[in-house]
């Protein structure tokens, strides 16, 4: 049965998902033309020969074409969320929820054909994201590099993987795989952990008599602010106590200490995502009323 | 054995002073047409959404043909919700494929012969259609179904008498004889020629489980009549 839920989630939310990936791919592109445009060289070029007032209007236009760009991610992001809540929500505590609560199946059945299809939407947008950024940082990069003499775009690239190296290496020293292994599990995870967040918090929402909805909504930011909590206090916590090492035995402190961190961002999101599933499948089995 | 639904000391409580279904214990047997009578607010609605685990009771229990509500009972009960439960963008074909997907009992054929007697087209959109046909595809795809227990509230609130009839028939005509079929109504007088048997429900509680016969051989009374003296305000 969870093949069969998990096809007729993904018919209610491939639309909406690739208009937005299609919105994201889109503004991507047009970015990437800005940034190739005949005056982003004359901005940078070593020869300039813009004026002072082209030189402002130029960078307005940067700085417009950015917060456009900036406001565009942020909207597909917050906006594909608030589509799978708004799906979530409808098809189950409305009265659409008449018929996928009376369906022949099991509640965490019908969660995880919920959390895997909306986690993976919701993951492609990240990776849309990411993808976004990183060609608009090549497409800057190119435009710039073609602007100042000697150098290729294939020079500036390799500049920034250098300087990028650099900085991971200083940080990480012979832990970086482990650090990108965190990373990527992060990425991949995260999509999912964050659906559990927001469907459980709408189906909490469900325990209140009135304004059910409204209440899914402020539990949701309940939810965030508290794990945003303990991460600040984990954090702190390991902070203070790394400190308390390097002031006693500056030796003994190496890279994987200062990585421990990520791994606990880490295990407190799947614990607190453990937890929510938990509370979410007993309310479905053992709360439901649907009004 | 021949109970099909057993409830016992069944009480669902919003707060102290709401009490929508109050310690019903009642018992139904298979292959009867039951009418499921009271006024607005006597907790009919309430006791439905129970039997199909859309509330928790606060206290008691429900088995349906010898198991609590769960995935085993929502696979053989047909239920027929008071309002509308379809996405007004899915096609009605699609609706089909649904139903045959989740329902093993849901018979394709038997719902498209119903719906080309009411010549509606399985290509239009749910949001396309009228308030009366959207509750005409809901009542084909319940009773298109093989079950053991069809659950119906309020199948002909709000329609015309035309669709009131074609509605009944339907109702008559496609369920399971082996099944039973409740019928929560407040238009008793539509559905009192095709009862078997009535429920009153008034304030949550159970006043009369009895058949029609014994109604009309008792009180000398429609099921109507005796309704509305019962009721009386």
């Amino acid at each position: 049965m969870l093949g069969k839920l998990m096809k007729y989630e993904w018919k209610s939310v491939y639309k909406m998902g690739s208009i937005l990936l299609l919105a994201m791919f889109a503004v991507t592109v047009l970015g990437c033309m800005v940034f190739q445009m005949p005056w982003m060289r004359d901005l940078f070029a070593d020869d300039s020969n813009v004026d002072e007032v082209q030189a402002i209007i130029f960078a307005f236009v940067m700085m417009v074409s950015f917060l456009v760009y900036i406001f565009m991610l942020m909207g597909v992001t917050y906006g594909i969320m608030i589509f799978l809540g708004v799906n979530f929500f409808k098809t189950m505590y409305t009265d659409q929820g008449y018929l996928t609560n009376t369906l022949p199946v099991k509640p965490h059945q019908l969660l995880n054909s919920k959390i895997l299809v909306s986690g993976f939407w919701y993951l492609l947008i990240e990776i849309g994201v990411i993808i976004s950024v990183v060609a608009l940082i090549f497409a800057f990069g190119g435009g710039v590099a073609g602007a100042v003499d000697g150098y290729s775009f294939g020079d500036a690239m390799a500049m920034l993987w250098d300087e990028m190296a650099m900085a991971l290496q200083s940080e990480f020293g012979d832990y970086m795989i482990h650090f990108g292994v965190v990373m990527l599990i992060m990425l991949l995870i995260s999509p999912f952990t964050t659906m559990i967040i927001l469907f459980s918090a709408l189906t909490i929402g469900q325990l209140s008599k009135k304004h059910k909805a409204l209440m899914g909504i402020l539990t949701y930011f309940g939810l965030c602010m508290v794990t945003g909590i303990i991460a600040s206090v984990v954090q702190m916590i390991y902070s203070i106590r790394l400190s308390i090492n390097t002031f006693q035995n500056p030796e003994a402190i190496s890279e994987m200490d200062m990585l421990g961190i990520y791994d606990y961002t880490l295990v407190i999101n799947v614990v607190m995502a453990a937890v929510l599933y938990y509370v979410s499948h007993r309310i479905l089995t053992q709360k439901l009323n649907l009004e | 054995m021949n109970e099909l639904v057993e409830i016992v000391g069944l009480t669902k409580s919003y707060n102290a002073n709401n009490v929508a279904v109050n310690n019903v214990t009642l018992t139904l047997p298979k292959g009867k047409i039951i009418g499921l009578l009271g006024p607005n607010g006597s907790g009919k609605t309430t006791l439905i959404k129970m039997m199909n685990g859309l509330l928790t009771p606060t206290s008691g229990s429900i088995k349906i043909n010898g198991r609590f509500v769960g995935v085993e009972t929502k696979a053989r009960v047909a239920y027929l919700p008071d309002r509308t439960y379809l996405g007004g963008n899915q096609k009605i074909s699609e609706i089909f494929d649904y139903f045959e997907d989740f329902y093993e009992d849901f018979s394709r054929e038997k719902a498209m012969e119903m719906l080309q007697s009411l010549n509606i087209d399985p290509s239009q959109k749910m949001k396309t259609l009228s308030k009366g046909t959207k509750e005409k595809v809901q009542l084909i795809l319940v009773m298109s179904r093989n079950a053991d227990l069809y659950i119906l509230d309020e199948p002909i609130a709000g329609v015309d008498p035309a669709a009131r009839d074609y509605i009944l028939r339907t109702i008559v005509t496609n369920y399971n004889p082996e099944a039973t079929v409740l019928i929560s109504t407040h238009l008793i007088e539509d559905v009192e020629q095709v009862l078997d048997e009535v429920i009153f429900m008034k304030y949550g509680q159970l006043v009369l489980y009895t058949s029609v016969d014994m109604i009309r051989e008792k009180h000398g009374k429609s099921v109507d009549a005796y309704f509305r003296e019962v009721f009386a305000c």
